[in-house]
């Protein structure tokens, strides 16, 4: 999966788990996610489900206000701990 | 609709006096009542809409429904922190005891949503009465569960770009004797505690009893895990689980309904229960 992919996941997942009125077309990539778009319950929210779908746990260190600063950010997190998943 | 009264009280808990909220159907033969177990912390307040008309339509369908406030939470006496989960074990026992003894009711069926679900199912382990469980999209794991809770607290500090403290730092601080304060609810070392006795103890009783299990959310298919968790729960031939495609209610405070979750338990009500 390519980081673009990996992108557009997490904004489907938000879609689903936070409000469905959020499309992946009215999320642009640099929008601010934590303290901004979504508050901290529904950034919780999307720890969970980003958790469940792809099958990892977020350590200690990666759950900071510059991972989940922007979806540039949050997907490259994402998508470097699904490469260290996959092999 | 069907009549149906509606009664507020106090009674005796295990440690306090609890809120009580009976809801009766005004014409109804039957002795299988149905007890509430609410969900934890702000997912009760934010539940709350849903579970009134839960229970108003269950109700309907001729079952007396009986909810009530744990120790320490809601309008039911006492401070969060001075609970345990096996206070709030003992305090569903005491609201079945008060059921019976208000009502003809001569069973129940534990409903629980969240954490109330798990306690639904501990409490059911050790009584022979419970007809049935009612499992909206369950937390078995007590640990996991308060680990996730206690996590909000670092979420919640870097969302407001304040100085966040590792979890397990978090962890080290309520394990030895330090409160958590997480959305205004302090996590005392005794709630705490309770929380990984219980893991040890997660109940497998031999013989499930028919059980409704439903996962609640916007996404095509259920958590695996959630469903993994669920399958000793459908050895039992009258047990069910389904994956209902609906937004939760009990983490956004803009839910009030759950038209579908509510029509269908309602139908496995039916199924098991008769018309």
């Amino acid at each position: 999966m390519d980081i673009e992919t990996t992108k557009l996941e997490i904004k489907n997942l938000i879609q689903h788990t936070i409000d469905m009125n959020l499309t992946p077309e009215k999320l642009a990539d640099d929008f601010k996610i934590a303290g901004d778009l979504l508050d901290s319950m529904a950034v919780t929210n999307l720890i969970l489900a980003l958790e469940e779908y792809f099958g990892f746990t977020f350590s200690d260190e990666e759950l900071s206000l510059e991972t989940f600063s922007t979806f540039e950010s949050l997907a490259a997190v994402v998508h470097k701990k699904l490469e260290m998943l996959n092999g | 609709m069907a009549e149906q009264l509606e009664e507020m009280f106090f009674f005796k808990g295990g440690c306090v006096d609890l809120l009580g909220f009976l809801h009766s159907p005004a014409h109804s033969t039957r002795t299988t009542a149905i007890v509430h177990c609410h969900p934890f912390a702000e997912e009760k307040n934010c539940s709350h809409a849903v579970t009134v008309k839960a229970a108003r339509a269950f109700a309907r369908q001729g079952f007396v429904v009986f909810r009530f406030d744990y120790s320490g939470c809601g309008d039911s006496g006492g401070e969060f922190s001075d609970f345990s989960l096996q206070d709030w074990i003992e305090d569903t026992n005491a609201a079945i005891a008060e059921l019976k003894r208000r009502t003809r009711s001569q069973n129940v069926i534990l409903w629980g949503t969240r954490l109330g679900a798990a306690l639904a199912l501990a409490c059911a382990r050790d009584r022979d009465d419970v007809a049935g469980l009612i499992l909206w999209q369950p937390s078995f794991h007590f640990k996991d569960y308060i680990h996730q809770f206690i996590r909000q607290k670092l979420v919640s500090d870097f969302s407001n770009k304040r100085q966040a403290v590792s979890l397990q730092a978090l962890l080290h601080k309520v394990a030895s004797g330090g409160a958590v304060q997480v959305y205004g609810y302090p996590i005392s070392t005794l709630l705490y505690a309770s929380f990984l006795a219980m893991d040890d103890a997660y109940p497998h009783p031999e013989t499930p009893h028919p059980s409704y299990i439903a996962t609640i959310s916007n996404m095509p298919s259920a958590p695996l895990q959630l469903v993994r968790d669920s399958e000793w729960l459908m050895q039992n031939p009258a047990s069910s689980c389904v994956h209902i495609v609906e937004e939760p209610f009990w983490d956004r405070y803009w839910r009030w309904d759950a038209v579908r979750t509510i029509e269908k338990t309602q139908a496995w009500l039916t199924k098991i229960q008769g018309g």
